[in-house]
């Protein structure tokens, strides 16, 4: 039996996210690596279930936004949001601590950042 | 049917089929002797081709890379020019030597202007302004620009080598390597991630931690746990070079992230840890291992280009002395076609920069263990036989 495709859910959808973008959306590798290693593992559980529900319709409401170019403000948020819950969810669900003990120190392992797809055309 | 036959792969010995790397103890003097190490380095750092980038990292006319070559005291430019040709310079003035471009890593530019005097390069190296020229009576600007650094690309990827006259070219440097991995589409693969570490550690520390499996249930016993298992198979050598190939353990499971990772990612790489995906990507997998997860592929001496379906990511070992070496770890992807996929990609830029942190932990220690000359020599399984094949290789090249 064939499916009908469900409709992406409005951006607004995703407003109980609001009063936690500012804290758990930064918008680099390095930065969301320092959130992880500086929070609690109890804070990082508690971002953790929050997104755990919302992410796979992040994704999808990202569906409809041309991925060669930069995203609106909210979205772009939701985004660094959804790339936050991946390390949250490494230290959750993975290590169990917000770092591991026998790794090179996050402060020696240095992070160049890349071009990100949007920003390879330029407008 | 696939199970039994990794089953069997898993259980080989490859010793035995390569009688001419010897069997006996290694020993420790190629890892802490500073005169080895010149010797390393007049033999086979002096002329040898070393992975730079990707031309993916410089996309547009003026985008440049600074790459150091610590061991030669070099710097090198590696510049996209307006007829989009990436070429490579020494990075010092033609006038009195000044470093051209005093930045580091990445940027771009219209013009290579050193602030010293204001002397001005095109980007294709050609000296184009001299204030006061009329100063410099005599001064034939054709002959003075930037001079050209050693440099060839292969299939997308830059390499640069020390030797104004290397003895063989890149492709002919490569032989049989190249051959394997013509088919595979470096260039349709996008940047996902670049990380380094300066650590003290001899270069061969560094690059024997990373072609043998043996580490996988103990080092990474967090990173990991039952993805992989402790064998490599089909070990092939071409010439100086290597590669072999890690399967997926049989026994795999998967973290719920991992899952959620797989369903937003079709291009990249969560066909990693889930052998369901594995299929039979252009330049990948030529022995046919069952679960194949990805080959590692060494360009002796410093360099690994570790390829999957969809996905590869690279190592770059520079020396800068017997007990010091620069690591830089890239990953790249056939590049996210959505937001999803791309937020899916996110997981695997984490596991891979976890998982490298987790290798580069025991680098120092070992090379803190060799310096006590407590060993003389150091004893090897059957699974570290690429570890063996490069002593071999590197004993030759330095005439022993």
């Amino acid at each position: 039996m064939q499916t009908e495709p469900q409709p992406a859910p409005p951006a607004s959808d995703f407003s109980v996210l609001d009063n936690i973008a500012e804290d758990w959306a930064p918008a680099t590798e390095w930065a969301r690596r320092e959130r992880r290693a500086t929070a609690s593992i109890e804070e990082l559980r508690t971002f953790y279930e929050r997104l755990r529900p919302l992410v796979p319709a992040i994704a999808q409401h990202l569906e409809s936004h041309p991925v060669d170019r930069p995203l609106a403000p909210r979205e772009d948020r939701l985004f660094r949001l959804a790339q936050m819950y991946m390390e949250a969810a490494w230290a959750v669900e993975v290590v169990g601590a917000p770092e591991e003990a026998d790794q090179v120190p996050r402060g020696r392992w240095r992070i160049t950042p890349v071009l990100e797809p949007s920003s390879r055309r330029k407008p | 049917m696939a199970a039994s036959e990794l089953d069997a792969l898993l259980e080989r010995f490859y010793e035995p089929e390569h009688p001419e790397l010897g069997s006996g103890p290694l020993p420790v003097e190629p890892f802490v002797s500073a005169e080895y190490f010149e010797l390393e380095k007049q033999h086979i750092f002096s002329d040898a081709w070393m992975l730079a980038c990707h031309e993916a990292e410089l996309p547009e006319p003026g985008d440049f890379l600074i790459k150091d070559v610590p061991l030669f005291h070099s710097s090198v430019i590696l510049v996209r020019g307006t007829d989009r040709q990436i070429r490579a310079f020494h990075n010092a003035c033609r006038h009195r030597g000044n470093k051209v471009l005093c930045t580091q890593g990445y940027g771009s530019t219209k013009a290579l202007f050193c602030r010293f005097h204001g002397w001005t390069y095109a980007l294709d190296g050609r000296l184009r302004g001299v204030p006061e020229s009329d100063r410099f009576p005599g001064l034939d600007k054709q002959r003075l620009g930037l001079e050209p650094y050693t440099m060839e690309m292969w299939n997308g990827l830059v390499f640069i080598n020390p030797a104004r006259r290397p003895a063989k070219g890149l492709r002919e440097y490569l032989g049989g390597l190249a051959d394997a991995l013509d088919p595979y589409p470096f260039s349709s693969m996008a940047p996902l991630s670049h990380h380094s570490a300066t650590l003290r550690t001899n270069w061969k520390v560094g690059t024997n931690a990373f072609q043998e499996a043996y580490h996988v249930p103990t080092v990474h016993a967090v990173g990991a746990p039952k993805i992989f298992t402790s064998r490599l198979v089909a070990f092939r050598f071409h010439g100086p070079h290597r590669s072999m190939t890690l399967p997926i353990s049989p026994n795999m499971s998967m973290f719920p992230v991992h899952v959620l990772s797989s369903t937003l990612t079709s291009g990249m790489s969560q066909n990693a840890i889930d052998p369901t995906r594995a299929g039979h990507f252009p330049g990948t997998n030529p022995c046919n291992v069952p679960n194949f997860s990805f080959d590692i592929n060494v360009v002796f001496p410093g360099t690994f280009i570790d390829v999957g379906d969809g996905y590869f990511f690279t190592y770059e070992f520079w020396p800068i002395a017997v007990d010091r070496t620069h690591f830089i770890f890239k990953s790249y992807a056939l590049p996210a076609r959505t937001w999803g996929q791309r937020i899916g990609q996110e997981l695997s830029i984490i596991f891979l920069r976890e998982g490298v942190a987790e290798d580069l932990s025991t680098l120092e220690s070992t090379q803190e263990g060799l310096e006590t000359g407590a060993l003389r020599s150091m004893v090897l399984s059957d699974q570290e036989i690429a570890i063996r094949h490069q002593h071999v290789v590197v004993e030759k090249a330095i005439g022993r």
